[in-house]
């Protein structure tokens, strides 16, 4: 592959961005990513659902950067409350409060926050540095798929984001087999038939997934945040933040260089995985540190490469996780799942024709996250304090604030009460889900891919003659079918009844 | 032992049931494939035979009593569900702007306990940021209310 496949596209892509509006969009982005990462209550996934409607009207690409900003730049937010106050702002930044905290109690706080902005910038960028090298070659052997090995791609999503997810297989089941069938509802692709509309109208285009992310990760948090509070009122005397220390000591680079590449590496390539992502990333990274480390013992006291290792897979992870949106059009976790239907809404259909089709958009887009990783470590290191202090002063009204969010952003999408209902509806689907531990990704990754893997089946299905031995005679799709029956089977086998 | 567990796996067993009803009359096979109702009946055996397993497997504890639920953070979370219902009931008859600052006031004090002036004062300055940004600047047409249509 020529240089000119991959480095001027990009280089055209700097071009495209380097203007003010898609800067500020950006800035944006960014901003808002990293103060829903320190904010508990609101993850990636609702506030991008929340604010789509707000991008209508705007060119793709201007919507597309916002929005992934706010994805990545809430890998970054998630280490401020993590470190200062023991609360992970987002669960891909749990294992950071193992060693951040007590780093913060120790008076290293900034020590670790500014480790953990460089280390999430190095490994951001190598993420995309891979992204930018695989994502082509992948997009173009996926152009010789056809609906069968499409099919075989959905089922392998499946399985792994049920099998290793984690958690009970039995209620992750249910989650993904839910999704299924909630993806069902509404006039059928192929026939035309109405299903499972209950002679409801407004249930003819189907069940939106705006309003179920919004619900099932927005409300049903704010709700559950409501009844069992953190500890957090107002700020943790105990520890200490001196700005200056944002800037760490070149032993403290020393210790951590090792530790940020091994994160960067091993984030991107669990990111890419369906169904792992960026917590299953952050918590290979420490287990890693802590095998390899001369003092594993001192580990959840306050060792820097406890921190340094899973930001930066958190961060590498976000960058592997577009490889298969882009290439494939296949989302792996919650967020790139709604990411993926912001594409869809925006008239941009991920997958191996996204890098022919709008060349400008994708490229635009990778540029813009190298710029967007820079911007991130400015915010994640100058505006600290801004960060702390909206987070200290919107404890008592996050609440209130998320909730009307949610509401007029379902309302605007369609400018339709039924939306709303629905995402109501939802959120008690998604505290009964939280009540009883039950996983919610399946169940948004099904709702997303689930008619377009039926149809994929019964194209199939028409190109056999009716016959299903065409998912293991083709080399590809035999293959996939193949690593969906261990991936299936692993979780099986450690199954305790 | 009932427990909310097993509660909540009898409603999706329903759930799955309701599925089943929904596309038994569909056609599940067509020339050389599936027809329309083939997936959903497949799915809805899945929700079925989960939901089953879940109640079979569901650990027999008791729940934690009434008293508790209703103890204070507990209060403070059904009262905030319970006024996202009521807003949005509210919006068809005061429509949005006044929904909302209802919302936010009644939020705040029950759930939040600001006091009533400054809850109020929130609540009018969030709506009004909200109903700006919505209505002028990205043009949505907010419900106004069946009182203020008239």
């Amino acid at each position: 592959m020529g240089s000119s496949e991959i480095w001027v596209p990009l280089l055209q892509g700097f071009l495209r961005v380097i203007d003010l509006r898609l800067l500020l969009m950006c800035f944006a982005g960014t901003s808002l990513g990293t103060l829903i990462g320190v904010l508990p209550g609101i993850g990636p996934a609702a506030a991008i659902a929340v604010l789509l409607p707000a991008t209508y009207g705007s060119d793709p690409l201007t919507a597309l950067v916002m929005l992934s900003g706010i994805y990545y730049g809430t890998m970054y937010g998630g280490t401020i409350s993590s470190v200062l106050i023991n609360v992970p702002g987002e669960t891909a930044s749990v294992v950071t409060t193992f060693d951040g905290y007590p780093m913060a109690k120790a008076g290293l706080g900034g020590v670790a926050l500014g480790i953990s902005a460089y280390g999430s910038f190095i490994a951001g960028t190598m993420g995309l540095v891979m992204l930018s090298l695989v994502a082509v070659p992948l997009s173009r052997a996926a152009l010789k798929f056809g609906p069968p090995e499409y099919f075989a791609v959905m089922v392998l999503t499946f399985t792994m984001i049920v099998g290793l997810g984690g958690g009970n297989l039995i209620k992750s089941l249910l989650s993904l087999f839910l999704g299924l069938l909630f993806a069902a509802v509404g006039q059928d692709v192929v026939s035309g038939y109405e299903r499972l509309t209950f002679g409801i109208t407004s249930l003819l285009d189907g069940i939106k997934f705006i309003p179920v992310v919004v619900g099932m990760f927005g409300l049903s948090e704010v709700v559950y945040g409501l009844i069992h509070p953190s500890e957090f009122v107002g700020g943790d005397k105990d520890t200490k933040l001196k700005l200056r220390s944002v800037f760490p000591k070149i032993h403290h680079v020393r210790e951590s260089i090792p530790s940020i590449f091994r994160g960067g590496f091993i984030g991107f390539f669990v990111g890419v995985l369906p169904g792992v992502g960026a917590v299953t990333a952050s918590f290979l990274s420490y287990g890693l540190e802590k095998r390899i480390s001369k003092n594993p013992e001192k580990f959840g006291t306050g060792v820097i490469q406890g921190v340094a290792g899973p930001e930066s897979a958190n961060n590498g992870a976000s960058s592997g996780a577009f490889v298969p949106l882009l290439a494939l059009g296949i989302p792996g976790s919650t967020t790139t799942a709604v990411l993926l239907g912001a594409f869809i809404i925006l008239g941009v259909q991920p997958g191996p024709r996204l890098f022919t089709q709008h060349p400008d958009v994708v490229w635009g887009l990778i540029a813009s996250m190298y710029i967007g990783n820079l911007m991130l470590l400015i915010l994640n290191t100058a505006c600290i304090p801004v960060f702390v202090w909206l987070l200290k002063i919107s404890q008592r009204s996050l609440s209130v604030i998320v909730a009307t969010l949610c509401f007029v952003g379902v309302y605007s999408m369609e400018n339709s009460m039924p939306a709303v209902w629905m995402m109501l509806l939802f959120t008690l689907l998604g505290f009964a889900f939280k009540l009883f531990s039950i996983p919610p990704s399946p169940l948004i990754i099904s709702l997303v891919l689930g008619q377009s893997a039926e149809y994929a089946l019964r194209q199939s299905l028409v190109i056999s003659m009716g016959s299903p031995a065409i998912f293991f005679t083709r080399p590809i799709c035999g293959v996939l079918m193949c690593a969906s029956a261990i991936f299936l089977m692993i979780p099986l086998m450690k199954i305790k009844l | 032992m009932w427990n909310n567990e097993k509660w909540f796996s009898v409603f999706m067993f329903f759930i799955g049931l309701a599925g089943f009803y929904g596309s038994i009359r569909l056609p599940v096979a067509e020339r050389f494939t599936l027809g329309p109702g083939a997936m959903p009946l497949i799915y809805s055996s899945g929700v079925v035979i989960c939901a089953i397993l879940i109640w079979v497997l569901a650990p027999s504890r008791k729940d934690a009593s009434f008293k508790n639920v209703l103890g204070r953070p507990g209060r403070y979370g059904l009262i905030f569900l319970i006024l996202n219902f009521v807003l949005g009931f509210i919006v068809y008859m005061v429509g949005f702007a006044i929904g909302l600052i209802l919302f936010c006031f009644l939020a705040l004090f029950f759930t939040k306990g600001w006091r009533p002036y400054r809850a109020l004062l929130f609540s009018v300055a969030w709506s009004l940021a909200i109903y700006i940004l919505f209505t002028i600047f990205l043009d949505v047409p907010f419900l106004k209310g069946a009182i203020f249509e008239k």
